[in-house]
Parts: structure tokens; sequence; C-alpha cells
């Protein structure tokens, strides 16, 4: 991963507000450093003024040596997208979305458009703002979008879901799976995530009535509400356990970030101390503890070691934990204690903190989406929401290790 | 209106519905009419009145109703909105409030005729809960919101939606413990506009309460001290919101950009 200076994403950032996010982060450093001088003439030409001047705001303060808890902000690359294909092992969709090619900024919806093009030869033209829409909305299931963008029954329309599936193959893959995991009739789909949090979506469906008032002369309205009532089909999981998926991630950061550095450090001297105890054949058995248990269980449904377990280990209930989830867990702290703890704002798939803790926030964005390619998350979800055992078959076993050499996961 | 005016209206409410129940209806309503009979009246028509004056701007009958219905605890929706739809035309007579139209084609409204005074300037006061100016308190169950006051489902969306069940509430704590601030220089220096632009009378109109507010609750910020938390809640698929109106970190960008950590730190690199 390329590494920058605070200054540097300063720059960056003002770059992204301008309306420079799609360029390499270099590109994005020299633009804001050519214009250094005159950065302020440009607010009204930036994409969001109001960011665009407070990045301005805070490159002049760092200029003059003043302290600043301006927030540097880094968004998902496609997030969607990119999340279903770090799930599903698939390279393809993980090149479109940033986490293959160190020295490519991604961009699966410019991406989709050329796949078009290819499809329908010279002519064809699209923004990349329309094919975002259709691109984003078809990968959750959605086909109202590209109807209205290409037609029903066209070739445009043929050529927009060949170029879909030809970017991100794996994503489309599990699109179909989810869409066919709706439960008919089932008024709840419900799941967990790796660090415990129960996922609970209630089917609603709206229904609407005509009441005709006699005391009103008759006169009449439309009355409509929703009820927790079963569907025989439904679109909603594919963005629903998405969605779960980016939360579970945000979490993760804001965890493994912004952390209590008395627990790390007490669980993580734990952590070590019986892991060499295990080596030297020592290790004894302590007492049950059972929140450690709800953990340990979690990691063996989801095989994705997770810190939110550090603050129930103690060195009576640590014997429970298995050799491989430790192993993550003193992986995980090692990496942990390399930073201070930082806070951290987060919106869903976008990301800010201090422009001096943006390297530490990049890498470990990647890690953890790493760490997802390699676990059975993906696993646990479909088993819970279909009722069956068996494990998710990935496109591939080795996206991790490409993912931890990738730069623009986030951008 | 005084309480003994009040209570009056109440009754004069009850005999009106009592004098309707007595003409002959159909069989399905007489059975509704008979069902609500089974109901405490007073206490009925008392609710009724009180959810009306909240409609001291006209609003749709239909949200009139929907206000409303739940009053009845009925599990029929469509019984309980066809009979409350029924019951405020009939209390119409006490001249609480009144329904109109404001021509054939338009909706029927309702608007209420308290004369509520001072209350009036009170309620147009209520808002969303402003963001805390002290840590939030730790959240140690699905109904804690961080404030110290304050107890409401940690699941957005409805009451439908909670649940007991795990809802990382670790994680809550850490985020609802970020201490931020108004950034001055900034406020001082870009004006809030609008997203799009105001095509209507009333969107402008909402548009400059809503900056006046905004304005009111800055200077309420800066006045004390400048360092505020904003409290988290989840949806059902976990994804984490920042509670606020006036100030949010995942507001609009001029929202976003106003705000920022209060930790701050000289930028390396220079």
């Amino acid at each position: 991963m390329d590494y920058y200076t605070g200054f540097e994403y300063l720059l960056i950032d003002a770059c992204n507000q301008w309306g420079g996010n799609k360029l390499l982060f270099g590109e994005r450093i020299q633009w804001a450093k050519d214009n250094l001088d005159t950065l302020e003439s440009l607010v009204n030409d930036a994409d969001t003024p109001a960011l665009y001047l407070k990045a301005c705001q805070a490159i002049r303060k760092a200029q003059q040596g003043i302290p600043t808890g301006h927030l540097v902000g880094m968004d998902a690359c496609c997030s969607g997208i990119q999340l279903m294909s770090v799930l599903t092992g698939c390279h393809t969709g993980a090149m479109s979305t940033g986490l293959v090619d160190p020295n490519k900024r991604a961009d699966a919806y410019k991406e989709c458009t050329d796949g078009m093009a290819t499809f329908l030869g010279t002519g064809f033209e699209i923004s990349r703002d329309n094919a975002k829409r259709a691109l984003m909305t078809s990968f959750y299931g959605s086909t109202a979008v590209p109807k209205e963008l290409f037609g029903e029954d066209t070739i445009e329309l043929d050529a927009f879901y060949k170029a879909a599936e030809a970017t991100a193959p794996g994503a489309w893959m599990l699109l179909q799976e989810l869409l066919g995991s709706w439960q008919p009739w089932a008024t709840k789909h419900e799941w967990q995530m790796p660090d415990g949090f129960n996922v609970v979506c209630k089917v609603m469906q709206t229904t609407e009535i005509r009441v005709e008032v006699d005391e009103l002369d008759h006169a009449s309205f439309t009355y409509a509400w929703e009820e927790n009532k079963g569907s025989k089909t439904g679109l909603s999981l594919a963005a629903n356990v998405t969605h779960s998926v980016d939360a579970y991630i945000a979490r993760t950061l804001h965890r493994r970030l912004n952390y209590d550095e008395k627990v790390l450090a007490y669980a993580s001297k734990l952590i070590e101390i019986e892991l060499l105890e295990r080596s030297l054949g020592v290790a004894v058995e302590g007492i049950e503890d059972a929140s450690v248990k709800y953990y340990v269980d979690l990691y063996e449904a989801n095989k994705m070691a997770d810190v939110v377990i550090l603050p129930y280990l103690t060195a009576e209930s640590i014997w429970m934990v298995s050799d491989t989830q430790l192993k993550g867990l003193n992986h995980i702290c090692s990496m942990m204690e390399k930073y201070k703890p930082f806070e951290l704002i987060s919106i869903h798939d976008d990301f800010k903190c201090l422009a001096n803790n943006v390297n530490h926030l990049r890498f470990m964005y990647k890690e953890v989406l790493a760490e997802l390619a390699e676990s059975e998350v993906l696993s646990n979800i479909m088993r819970t929401i279909n009722h069956c055992q068996g494990t998710y078959k990935k496109l591939s076993q080795n996206l991790g290790e490409v993912i931890r050499g990738s730069n623009y996961a986030l951008t | 209106m005084n309480s003994s005016e009040f209570e009056s209206k109440v009754q004069q409410g009850v005999r009106l519905l009592e004098k309707h129940r007595q003409q002959k209806f159909f069989s399905s309503k007489q059975e509704r009419w008979d069902q609500l009979f089974q109901l405490d009246l007073e206490m009925l028509v008392f609710g009724i009145f009180k959810a009306t004056m909240y409609c001291y701007k006209p609003v749709l009958f239909t949200a009139a109703v929907a206000m409303t219905v739940n009053r009845l605890g009925w599990d029929d929706k469509p019984a309980a909105v066809q009979t409350m739809a029924e019951i405020l035309a009939v209390l119409c007579q006490t001249d609480v409030f009144d329904i109109y139209k404001e021509g054939k084609f338009e909706s029927l409204m309702l608007v209420s005729n308290a004369k509520l005074g001072k209350l009036k300037d009170h309620m147009e006061m209520i808002q969303y809960m402003p963001p805390m100016i002290t840590e939030p308190l730790p959240v140690n169950g699905n109904r804690d919101t961080g404030y110290l006051t304050l107890q409401d489902s940690l699941v957005l969306g409805g009451k439908h939606n909670h649940h007991e069940g795990d809802l990382c509430l670790d994680v809550l704590d850490i985020m609802n413990s970020v201490c931020l601030k108004i950034d001055t220089q900034f406020i001082n220096s870009f004006v809030e506009v609008p997203k799009k632009a105001l095509e209507t009378k009333e969107a402008e109109e909402n548009w400059n309460v809503f900056k006046k507010k905004s304005d009111e609750m800055y200077r309420l910020v800066l006045r004390t001290g400048n360092r505020v938390w904003l409290t988290h809640r989840v949806d059902t698929r976990g994804r984490i919101y920042a509670q606020g109106y006036h100030l949010n970190s995942q507001g609009a960008s001029y929202k976003k950009a106003m705000l920022e950590l209060a930790k701050e730190e000289l930028v390396t690199g220079i």
C-alpha cells in the first residue's frame, strides 16, 4: 500500500471534493499542489463546494502550523459490488472495485459502460451517473432503473446485463442466489454477523383501502399502512445482506481503530501467553464463561476472528478459544498495537478521520476485506437464511492476499 | 379553551356519539359501533381532542385518522380506520376542530379550533433532540439512547423493528464518545443553502424555518462551550445512523463540513 503524509491527505481531500476523486492519489496531490496558491478561487467549480472550502481551510491551517480537527473522508470503491465480490472470492469484481491492481483507480461504473460499448459497437453513449444508477440498483435486484434507462427488451438492456455480469461475475452470481434465497411467506429473514449483531428484516407490505364516510356526505379518502406480512417473492435480501456486511465492516473498523488501550494490552498479553503455553504443552483448562462461549461459537460459524471478544477474555476463560481463533486474534491485536487509537466517523461505507491517521484507516479497511474474503461469513449467512447446512463455494481461495496489496479499496 | 370548557366539549362529544349510535346502520357498521361502545368513550373523546390540538395548521384528514386510529386498539385495521373517520366526522360538530375541503377535487382537511395562546409558541419550539453537550451515558440496553433522560428503541424504523437481540452496543458507545465541535471559521465563510432549488412557497418557508432553527442551534452550541456528542442508532441490518437534525455528521454537505473533531492535531508532512 502506498502511504502519504497528513498534509498530502489534505491535498487529496481538496481534490476529491473538487471532483478529482477518479484520479490516482499521486495525481490528486499534484493537482492540489499545482493550484495550491489559488485553491479558494476554485470553490464555485467544485462538485461539493462546502466540503471543498472546508478542505482548503484545513490546508491553510496546516500551512500555518495551526492544529485542526478537520475530517478527511475516504469512500469505499463501488461498495456494494466490492463487498459482494469479496464474499464470493471474485477476482474480476475485485479488480473492478480497486482491490487488485495497486496502480489503478478502478471504476466499476465506467467498466460497465465500456463493456456495453464493446457489445454495442461505436455510437453508444451513457453518462457515468446513469451507469452508476443502473448498476447499483441492479446489483440489489432492481430491474426498474435499467429498464427506464435502456428500455424494455432492447439490445441496450441486454448489453447492460451482459456488461454488468462481466464487470463483477461473482457479485452477479451472488445476487441471483440471494434473490433465490427469499423464503416464501416468511414474515422475517434473520441472520447473525460474526460480532453477534442480530439482523432481523421483517417483511413489510403496504395495504391500501378506500374509505367512504357517510357522515361526511360520502366523501372518501385512501388510507395506506404497512403490515408485517410475508410475500411469495421479494427483492430486498440482496441489499439487506450487502448492507449488513458493510455495517459489520464499519463496526469492525471502529473497534480496531478507536480501541481501549487497556483492554487491548491486557487481552493481547493473555493471548500471547496462552499461545506460548499451548506450544509448550503446559496450557490448562479454566472455567466456562457464557460470553466467551458466545463469541467462540460465532467464530466457529464464520471463521472470522473478531476483537469484539477481547473485553471478555480472562486468564480463566481463554482456554475456551481455539488455536485458530487465538492466532487470528493475535494477528489483529498486533496490527492494532502498531498504531495509537484514534477517532473515526463513519457513514456506512464512507470513513473519516484526522488526516494524520488516514494511512492506518486505509490499511485496516483492506485488511478487514482480506479477512472477510478468507472467512466463511457468506456461508453462515446463506445457511441461516436458507435453513440448511454447507459451505458457500467461492470462485477463488486466494483473494485475501491480493486485497492486502491493493491501494484503492478506499478512495 | 380552559379546562372546564374542554371538559364540557368532551361531554358534548360523548353525547353526540351516543346519539349517532341510535341511528339505524347496516349490520357491519352496527357491529363496529357496538364494539366502540365497549370502550371508555370519555377517555376516547378526550384523547382524540388532545391529538387534534396538534393540528393547529391544517392537516390531511387521512393524517388525522392515522394520528388517532390506534386509540381504538382494534386489530382489524380497515374497521378501525373506517370507524375513526366516522367518529371524527361526528365529533366535528363540537367545533373543537373543523373538517373541510377547499374545492370539489381537493383533499379532505382537518384543522383544530382550539385557542392555544402561548402553548402554540411552545409547540412550535418542539424539535428533534439536539446533540448532547456532555458525554453520552453508556448504552446498556436496546432502549438506552445515551441521553440522560430519554429512553427509546435503538432500532430505527418504527416499533415493529425493535427487538432485544444483540445490537453490538459496544460500537454505539465508541461512536457516541466522539466529541465534535463546530468549525466557526467555516460557518462564518460559507452560507448554508438548500440542496436543491426551492420550487414552492411552502418549500421556501420550510427551508427558512429550518435555517433559522439551525442557526439558533449553532448559537446555543457555541454558547455552551462548542463541544457536542452525537448519539447513534442502528437500522435492522446494523447500519449506524448519527442522530440529529440541525447538527449531523451524516447530513448534507454543509452539515458534514461544519463539524470536526474537538480533539485537534497538527497535520504532519508540511
